[in-house]
């Protein structure tokens, strides 16, 4: 039985009200209502409004998180598309395996992490989601149920993965799992003094780490502006030892953020020169569970951003527009005095082809408190993006708008075409690929 | 332990199949969606390692003693009957067609009814046994919405009290609870006046209390405060809440 129920993003930035079911049987799932657009949902975390829309009628996948068939011989494990990836960690870590492409928080779901084609730890080793499918099932109201992967209907698969649910609802999923070769993670963090250094440091060093990514202050406005560490992971110990899960508390989109924002204050300055001070040459061991889903035990993080919530802005840029888009950028930090919650680098690879979030450089990653300021300064870094040839990631920004994702992604045309050629009657739709215009 | 679930691919049934899978059960899941129970089936396999055989079965067309015979051939004995598949339907408020009231009493009465008259003997006869029925707090007193599956629900609880009476010579434990409102697609995402239970708690709790003479019980426990509340409401008062509760 549909209800009607507000949904938010992560972020809380975009919002609407919509019908909502959870089917629990096949039967249900696959009697779409005709002449309403759907949309999949899975753990609901997106930073954007990917998993609902006015007027659409949402479908939580919830009930659908079943492992179907594992097979340890060709590393591979088939599942439904609601299994969430800390629900398989805790699956396949005693068995040996891990499945290699992480994002930071275990109640992602295969299947969103397949729609929004989602990264790990260190993007440029491990590539992106869309590279350990195998295969997949989709199902559309014309079309049926459909098996497709990069030998079977390879169109549509391409279209599929980073498609952000549009052309249907993912069924189930095969993908390729990775032997676990350890249960914990010596971690390093290697002082930096600046995002150039960070990026040039990190460059040298992408093929020599399973985990590499950076933390940088930015809430100050000197010369130190960017000091941080890179941190860098190497997976250690006896893959027979056991995995520890500690508890943690879900995150939950429907959650209430804190009443006060308090990433917007000057207590943020203090907090990161504190923690560049403590954290910024150490060497320790970690859980491989906290390591790779550093967000699980900081919940509190994403509701410190108060009720404005915070916006998301992951671009990539060119490697050789680096040090332009640095001299740039900083620049723009201090001239706005804008705050953020998390600055951090990422070394990319891949390539890039229609709306994918992919290419050789590095990537940085802002997480700042909402707000009109955030707004303008945002609007003039999309200039700045543009001009150097960089991306936004479109599942993490909520304000980018088709003029932009135009500009930054020649593919959007060919995306388009191809699924307006699929689905004529765009039977799938979200506040994301309106404001896309998809 | 053997167990043998009717009602396994959704809700309490697949909840209840779980907990049972992680206490190490050999399992024996019965529902009418083939799909869903076969991938209840591999999960709980490839999760928990145990045996689990499935049966699809439509529960207004089918026999009984066939059952208990395939069950008991491929399982070797049946130590546990859980009776949990349920149909409730929004036609249910008042002038109910005869097909929906048929399928009403057979899915929520006859059917448990008969399978556990089917297990009856092989129950009686092992060494250590438990029979569980389900019924709900929509059964606690006549109102304008679920109607008839109310009325199965009553008769399915007085059935499993005299199940008890039978088996209490014998070392089978009948327990029956009337269930409050569950997430589960019979209730969807509909707003209740009183907080809803999880299936997998219910299903815990269920688990837990096997070896416990338990005999009928709520579930959560403080539904019988509601219940005896509602039960002693003069007819006036309770006539302008029979839509709410």
């Amino acid at each position: 039985m549909a209800v009607r129920r507000k949904f938010y993003s992560l972020g809380r930035q975009e919002a609407c009200t919509a019908e909502s079911i959870e089917p629990d049987r096949y039967r249900h799932l696959l009697e779409l209502s005709p002449g309403t657009p759907h949309i999949a949902r899975g753990g609901g975390l997106s930073m954007v409004g990917a998993s609902f829309g006015e007027g659409v009628k949402v479908i939580g996948m919830r009930h659908f998180d079943r492992i179907l068939a594992f097979d340890a011989e060709r590393a591979t494990l088939e599942a439904e598309a609601g299994v969430t990836l800390g629900q398989l960690f805790s699956f396949l870590t005693p068995r040996g395996f891990i499945v290699p492409v992480q994002p930071g928080y275990p109640g992602v779901t295969l299947g969103g992490s397949i729609a929004g084609n989602v990264h790990g730890k260190n993007q440029y080793r491990e590539g992106v989601f869309a590279d350990i499918v195998k295969g997949l099932r989709l199902y559309h109201p014309v079309h049926g149920e459909m098996d497709i992967g990069p030998e079977r209907n390879p169109d549509l698969f391409e279209l599929t993965c980073g498609g952000f649910g549009l052309t249907g609802i993912i069924l189930t999923a095969t993908i390729e799992l990775r032997p676990l070769i350890g249960t914990s993670v010596e971690v390093s963090h290697i002082p930096v003094a600046s995002l150039e250094a960070a990026a040039e440091m990190m460059l040298a060093e992408r093929d020599d780490h399973e985990m590499l990514y950076s933390w940088h202050d930015v809430a100050r406005y000197d010369r130190g502006l960017g000091r941080g560490f890179v941190v860098s992971g190497r997976i250690i110990g006896s893959s027979d030892a056991k995995v520890c899960v500690p508890a943690y508390r879900p995150l939950d989109s429907d959650d209430r953020n804190y009443p006060v924002d308090l990433m917007d204050s000057p207590a943020i300055s203090i907090f990161n020169r504190l923690y560049g001070r403590r954290k910024g040459n150490i060497t320790f061991v970690n859980g491989l569970f906290e390591t790779l889903y550093p967000f699980a035990m900081h919940k509190t993080y994403f509701r410190s951003y108060g009720p404005k919530g915070f916006i998301e802005h992951q671009v990539l840029i060119p490697t050789d527009r680096i040090g332009a888009y640095f001299g740039a950028l900083v620049p723009l930090i201090r001239r706005y005095r804008q705050r953020f919650g998390m600055v951090s680098l990422k070394v990319y690879g891949g390539r890039r082809s229609l709306l994918r979030y992919s290419g050789e450089g590095i990537t940085l990653g802002l997480h700042m408190p909402s707000s009109d300021k955030a707004r303008r300064f945002l609007a003039e870094l999309d200039a700045i993006n543009i001009d150097n040839g960089a991306i936004t990631n479109l599942i993490k920004d909520p304000r980018i708008s088709a003029a932009v994702a135009e500009a930054q992604y020649p593919g959007i045309r060919e995306f388009r075409r191809r699924l307006r050629a699929f689905d004529p009657e765009c039977h799938f739709n979200s506040i994301l690929s309106e404001r896309l215009k998809l | 332990m053997n167990a043998l679930v009717i009602g396994a691919s959704a809700g309490l049934g697949r909840a209840l199949a779980s907990k049972l899978a992680e206490s190490g059960c050999s399992l024996y899941l019965v529902a009418s969606d083939g799909r869903d129970l076969a991938a209840v089936a591999a999960d709980l396999r490839l999760r928990h390692d145990i045996e689990v055989h499935t049966e699809v079965c439509d529960l207004t067309a089918f026999d009984a003693e066939a059952m208990a015979d395939g069950v008991i051939g491929k399982l070797g004995a049946v130590d546990a009957l859980f009776l949990i598949a349920g149909f409730g339907d929004d036609g249910d408020d008042g002038p109910v067609t005869d097909g929906l009231a048929e399928r009403l009493m057979a899915v929520n009465f006859t059917a448990p009814v008969r399978i556990a008259n089917a297990f009856r003997d092989h129950l009686a006869s092992r060494p250590r046994a438990n029979c569980v029925g389900i019924g709900s707090v929509a059964a606690i007193r006549g109102r304008t919405s679920n109607v008839v599956y109310g009325a199965a629900k009553r008769g399915l609880e007085f059935y499993f009290e005299s199940l008890r009476s039978t088996f209490s010579t014998t070392a089978c434990r009948v327990q029956f609870y009337r269930v409050g409102f569950m997430r589960t697609s019979m209730l969807g995402d509909r707003k209740t006046p009183l907080p809803v239970a999880d299936p997998a708690w219910v299903a815990a709790r269920i688990v837990a209390n096997l070896d416990r003479d338990l005999g009928i019980a709520y579930l959560p426990g403080w539904w019988r405060w509601i219940a005896i509340v509602l039960e002693h409401l003069p007819w006036a008062v309770f006539r302008r809440l029979a839509n709410t509760v």
